[in-house]
């Protein structure tokens, strides 16, 4: 069944993306060693289902769906529910940003060159805070786009909801990212502090 | 276009999920106006902060040796296990019987071609392979889990008491019509042999089918036996399967936890 050819391009294709699972699974699980049970499951998975996978299709998606998968088979975390209270959501967000955008925009000009200065204070923890605070399902959005580079249309298919709800889920989870980030700076006080 | 306009589209800009012609406006906008300008560097500033970060956390290097020492054992196991299953009409076919009687050498082979190529459900390893792939589809839409499609929530009502002890309020029996009309409760056919109940046994899935085919070889696979019933137990792709017989249909119970706990709960759905 699995003959050597197989092999070799299982291995071609898939195992270039160990360090972008792991860095997942870290950031999910939260726990390393766990993060390693998790990406070993999910080769193991994905070996024995790869006749199952379509050829020319994105196969660092695919791993992801079945590492995502396999998180939430194993640890029972609900991801992806609240869809509903997640559209209204924005929509407030939206209907609040929109008639105050003048002001946003100015009090945001104001304060944009100390931020990006401030930004620079931002330390290693303050990220990894600023990402493992994030509510579960923003944090993978932000992880799948931002840092994967994933089209929207993947990241729907490995969350398995709708693109309308992966764009209004990965801009709610930049925004709620970069005020973290921005609190973290805020309490460095600007001062610099060594890497 | 307008700033406010920008300040909307910017992230699908930077996503490159804009429409060439709106991709392009923005992009001109952006290179004219200043502090719009600052706004996308300090948005793409986050994004390279974001990213250098998390491109920091490798993967150990003995992840990487483990995981090609499992792909080795997945490769031993899946050759012990496939040829077992084309051995025999070759063995047939080159068999000293076979050149004493010319005419049924031929038709022979033409059978055992037409056999495997068309009942391919016939022997028990492609059963439970069919078996366990439907076992993941439904769970995991191909691999995507989604609660919602494919778990069955209140599966009491669609099994009948002779496979169900524990789940009391039984009425009707599991078959593929009662299950499928039912439009919330999603069990899927997933083009073999039946339809796949999926149960939530405490943090674990396990998905029941009945095996259709009458000339399942069952007797082929390892057989143990659990309380007063006899269970035969198999493993395809990781999966393990707990199979047995009752009032002549065949169950395939299908998890990946460990064949004790399976029987145990199989033990619970058939009858005393």
């Amino acid at each position: 069944m699995q003959g050597n050819n197989t092999r070799k391009e299982f291995e071609e294709i898939t195992m270039q993306h160990v360090d972008s699972l792991y860095n997942m699974a870290v950031r999910m699980s939260m726990n390393k060693e766990d993060a390693e049970d998790l990406v070993q499951e999910t080769y193991l998975k994905a070996y024995r289902f790869f006749d199952t996978f379509q050829r020319g299709t994105n196969v660092k998606a695919w791993l992801f769906k079945i590492l995502r998968n396999t998180f939430i088979n194993k640890y029972r975390k609900a991801i992806s529910t609240p869809n509903e209270v997640l559209y209204e959501d924005i929509e407030l967000l939206n209907s609040h940003i929109s008639p105050n955008n003048e002001a946003d925009a100015k009090e945001s000009m104001d304060t944009l060159e100390s931020r990006i200065e401030s930004l620079d204070n931002v330390l290693e923890d303050d990220i990894k805070n600023a990402i493992d605070n994030l509510p579960v399902e923003y944090r993978e959005a932000i992880i799948y786009s931002d840092i994967e580079e994933l089209t929207y249309k993947d990241i729907a298919e490995i969350t398995g909801v709708p693109i309308g709800t992966v764009k209004s889920r990965i801009n709610r989870a930049r925004s709620l990212l970069k005020k973290n980030l921005w609190n973290y700076a805020k309490e460095r006080g600007f001062v610099k502090r060594g890497k | 276009m307008s700033c406010s306009e920008v300040n909307k589209y910017l992230h699908e800009f930077m996503d490159r999920e804009l429409e060439n012609d709106l991709y392009h406006k923005l992009q001109k906008h952006l290179e004219q106006c200043v502090p719009c300008n600052r706004n996308y560097e300090f948005e793409k500033h986050t994004r390279v902060l974001i990213k250098s970060y998390c491109k920091n956390v490798t993967a150990p290097q003995y992840l990487h040796s483990r995981i090609i020492a499992n792909l080795d054992s997945i490769d031993r196991e899946l050759t012990i296990q496939s040829p077992r299953t084309r051995q025999k009409p070759l063995r047939i076919a080159f068999s000293p019987h076979t050149f004493a009687i010319a005419a049924s050498l031929l038709l022979m082979i033409a059978g055992g071609v037409f056999y495997i190529a068309n009942n391919r459900q016939e022997d028990s390893v492609s059963i439970v392979d069919d078996a366990v792939t439907n076992h993941v589809k439904v769970l995991n839409d191909n691999l995507v889990f989604n609660e919602k499609t494919s778990v069955v929530g209140d599966v009491n009502k669609y099994l009948s008491p002779n496979i169900n002890t524990q789940l009391r309020k039984s009425i009707t029996p599991l078959n593929i019509e009662q299950v499928r009309i039912v439009n919330d409760v999603p069990v899927n056919l997933c083009g073999t042999t039946s339809p796949c109940v999926v149960f939530n046994q405490g943090k674990n899935k396990l998905s029941l089918q009945i095996i259709r085919s009458r000339q399942f070889p069952i007797s082929k696979l390892e057989r143990t036996s659990f309380g007063p019933n006899e269970y035969y137990i198999t493993n395809r792709r990781g999966f393990n399967s707990v199979i047995w017989r009752e009032n002549d249909t065949t169950y395939c119970l299908t998890s990946d936890i460990n064949t004790n706990d399976m029987l145990r709960f199989a033990a619970t759905l058939s009858s005393r």
